[in-house]
């Protein structure tokens, strides 16, 4: 029988349709058994084998999307690849944070997407060049660096990824396999590392949610989070903080432009619209 | 000659005046030499004043031949005996007892000078003299009680000035000596003077300091406002770009990608549809991008080439502006190499143009992934060749590497020269 299953989720269906058939014949072809298409993550139960791959659109309009998803997914067992349009790049990073094992646009073909799920069931990761793109500009523009930072040779490599000299070849796939794979992984763990030191927390999330998406004042905040002013106003200053700390360009920035800064770049506003 | 530069020159004078008198009158600044002659007459100095107190204390001994006419004669007596014994104090105080003290200069004999005991005992005993002296008398003879105790108080002047020289405590001392005497002489003059000239200060001190707090208040709402300003405009602008983001997602993006990847349809309307998705979203990084040339002029360029059917990725990292001549330079190769690429590279070649640059360095690398070529054989450049020699003269270099079946790379590289950097140093200064 099978012992690797695939699952796609993406509540663009109509669309996504025809690209998904091509990957998935191409999967089954390799072994695979690939389940039907869902719309929801939290319609995706435990991971059947112990190479169970999910294949998540970043920012679906309903249940939990972006690091939630990710979450969501590894906690029952399942290795994510991330897949999107065009989604904010701080939302795929903390998706990548939060143990997300690749990111894939849809721009790219179904074999790149059959080349990193492949990757993926061999337990490694796949960077794809618009990931190292979105890493390599991590590195260069905002955060405090993660200690130890990437060494020169694998910022060169990431430099490489993004220019696209390595991922396309069958001759770069191999690499990916194998030497290249260790640095892949640093380069992963570099960029994790510069996440988790001022990741908000879920509490800090809602009153970004309340603050940034719909211009909640602290007294609404606090009646409807079920906490008192002071502790609004400490999240927010929290808030503020850690914004402040990750852009070392910005000099000040008040507690409210800082909730509003987070909701854009995290995309916490985008199910908020959809609900309305 | 304007009025300000008669101002200036004015001003320039009374400093050159000041700077003259305080040249002259400042004994600190005459260099100490352990030499005989130079302890000799040190000596003469603190003979000089060891005889002037003691002499000018007799004339406090005046006052007691009033006896009946003062309202309190006792106290006549009383400054006579502090006058006489803090007298004879000064006088084996400046004649020998400064061994100890000049042990700890440069000096190696007996000096007043730097003595801070003989000027603080001294400036006690006149301020007793004039304070206790002046209430001898009824008001109206005050005066000519404290006509005799004037010569004993002014051998303190002469004394700060032996030995405590030109320096601003001194200077205070002496005022403060002057206002005493004023105060015991006529206390209501002194009263009425103190508090007017007091008046003048304050009013002065007031004004600085509403001066100094309006400024200030107003240079920080400025700084305040301008942050706030800078703060919503960077708001505005990640809303914008997140409205073009979810348009163009929700939008045209997810139907284009899936339409290039339509293998039912023909390769060129899927080469137009890749096309199209490429375009918008490059449109959304640009619009991701800071204010600097280098990024608008790059940008301009990928618009031009995908206009023109180049699938071109643009990944610009920018955070400075090298210097013009190079972005000039860098932009030049870029452009002939997209050409080459989009002429020579085959069909619809896949081209990434990666640029790293801040003000002091530039990577830039542009590479396809089309039919490459042999360098043995082809003659290839083009526009391309006047690239070389332009980067090396700035100190960067442009390279070209290629293999056929594995596309193209031209790679150009610029680091800003130590001798550069400090000539812009020198003018940023």
């Amino acid at each position: 029988m099978h012992q690797r299953t695939v699952v796609f989720i993406d509540d663009d269906e109509g669309i996504i349709g025809p690209f998904i058939e091509q990957v998935k014949a191409r999967l089954v072809e390799l072994g695979y058994a690939v389940l039907p298409l869902l719309t929801r993550v939290d319609r995706v139960g435990l991971a059947p084998h112990p190479v169970s791959i999910a294949v998540c659109d970043v920012a679906p309009r309903v249940g939990p999307e972006g690091e939630a998803a990710v979450r969501y997914l590894t906690a029952r067992g399942w290795s994510v690849l991330l897949l999107s349009g065009q989604a904010p790049e701080e939302q795929v990073l903390e998706a990548i944070a939060a143990g997300a094992k690749g990111y894939i646009i849809k721009s790219e073909s179904p074999q790149t997407v059959v080349e990193a799920i492949t990757v993926i069931s061999a337990g490694g990761r796949h960077l794809s060049t618009e990931l190292a793109h979105l890493f390599y500009k991590d590195l260069h523009v905002r955060r405090p660096p993660a200690s130890p930072e990437l060494p020169p040779y694998d910022r060169q490599v990431l430099a490489w990824f993004v220019q696209g000299r390595l991922g396309q070849a069958p001759e770069a796939l191999r690499m990916q396999l194998v030497g290249v794979q260790d640095v892949i992984r640093r380069i992963f763990d570099a960029a994790v590392a510069r996440r988790i030191m001022f990741r908000l927390s879920d509490r800090e999330r809602e009153v970004v949610k309340m603050v940034g998406c719909r211009g909640a004042t602290a007294n609404q905040v606090a009646s409807e989070l079920h906490m008192s002013r002071n502790t609004v106003n400490t999240h927010l200053s929290r808030i503020r903080e850690k914004y402040l700390a990750c852009h070392p360009h910005i000099k000040d920035v008040t507690p409210r432009a800082a909730a509003q800064f987070w909701a854009k770049d995290l995309n916490l506003c985008h199910q908020e619209i959809n609900h309305e | 000659m304007g009025r300000s530069g008669v101002a200036r020159i004015g001003a320039r004078r009374i400093g050159l005046f000041i700077a003259v008198s305080s040249a002259a009158l400042d004994w600190r600044r005459v260099p100490v030499l352990p030499d005989d002659v130079v302890c000799q007459t040190e000596k003469r100095l603190a003979r000089m004043l060891a005889f002037v107190r003691p002499l000018l204390a007799l004339f406090l001994i005046i006052p007691l031949f009033g006896w009946g006419r003062l309202a309190h004669p006792v106290l006549a007596a009383l400054i006579l005996c502090v006058a006489t014994a803090e007298s004879a104090w000064f006088v084996h105080r400046a004649l020998t007892s400064n061994r100890d003290l000049a042990s700890n200069r440069d000096l190696p004999c007996d000096t007043v000078r730097g003595d801070r005991l003989i000027v603080g005992v001294d400036v006690c005993a006149s301020l007793v003299v004039m304070i206790v002296g002046s209430r001898a008398a009824a008001p109206h003879l005050r005066n000519v009680v404290m006509t005799e105790v004037v010569p004993f108080s002014l051998v303190t002047s002469v004394t700060i000035a032996f030995a405590a020289g030109l320096r601003p405590l001194a200077a205070g001392l002496v005022f403060g000596l002057a206002a005493v005497w004023s105060a015991a002489v006529a206390p209501d003059f002194t009263l009425k003077l103190g508090s007017d000239v007091l008046g003048f200060l304050l009013w002065y001190v007031v004004g600085l300091y509403i001066a100094t707090l309006l400024r200030r208040m107003a240079y920080e709402t400025a700084q305040a406002v301008a942050e706030q300003t800078e703060i919503q405009r960077q708001l505005d602008r990640a809303l914008n770009r997140e409205r073009l983001r979810r348009g163009l997602h929700d939008g045209a993006l997810g139907t284009l990608d899936m339409l290039a990847q339509d293998p039912s349809l023909p390769p060129p309307v899927r080469h137009k549809a890749r096309l199209g998705a490429l375009r918008a979203r490059n449109t959304l990084r640009a619009a991701d991008g800071h204010d600097f040339r280098i990024e608008a002029e790059l940008n301009q360029l990928t618009e031009m080439f995908t206009g023109h059917g180049l699938l071109l990725h643009p990944r610009f990292y920018v955070h400075g502006d090298p210097p013009a001549a190079v972005v000039e330079i860098a932009v030049a190769a870029a452009s002939e190499a997209l050409n080459n690429a989009r002429k020579h590279a085959g069909e619809a070649p896949e081209v990434s143009l990666f640029v790293v640059c801040d003000r002091d360095r530039l990577e830039m690398s542009i590479r396809d992934n089309g039919v490459g070529f042999d360098r043995e054989t082809v003659h290839w450049g083009g526009g391309l060749s006047s690239s070389f020699p332009a980067i090396k003269q700035q100190g960067g270099i442009c390279e070209v590497a290629s293999t056929p079946g594995e596309g193209t790379t031209v790679t150009l590289r610029w680091v800003r020269r130590a001798s550069h950097a400090s000539e812009d140093g020198r003018l940023h200064r």
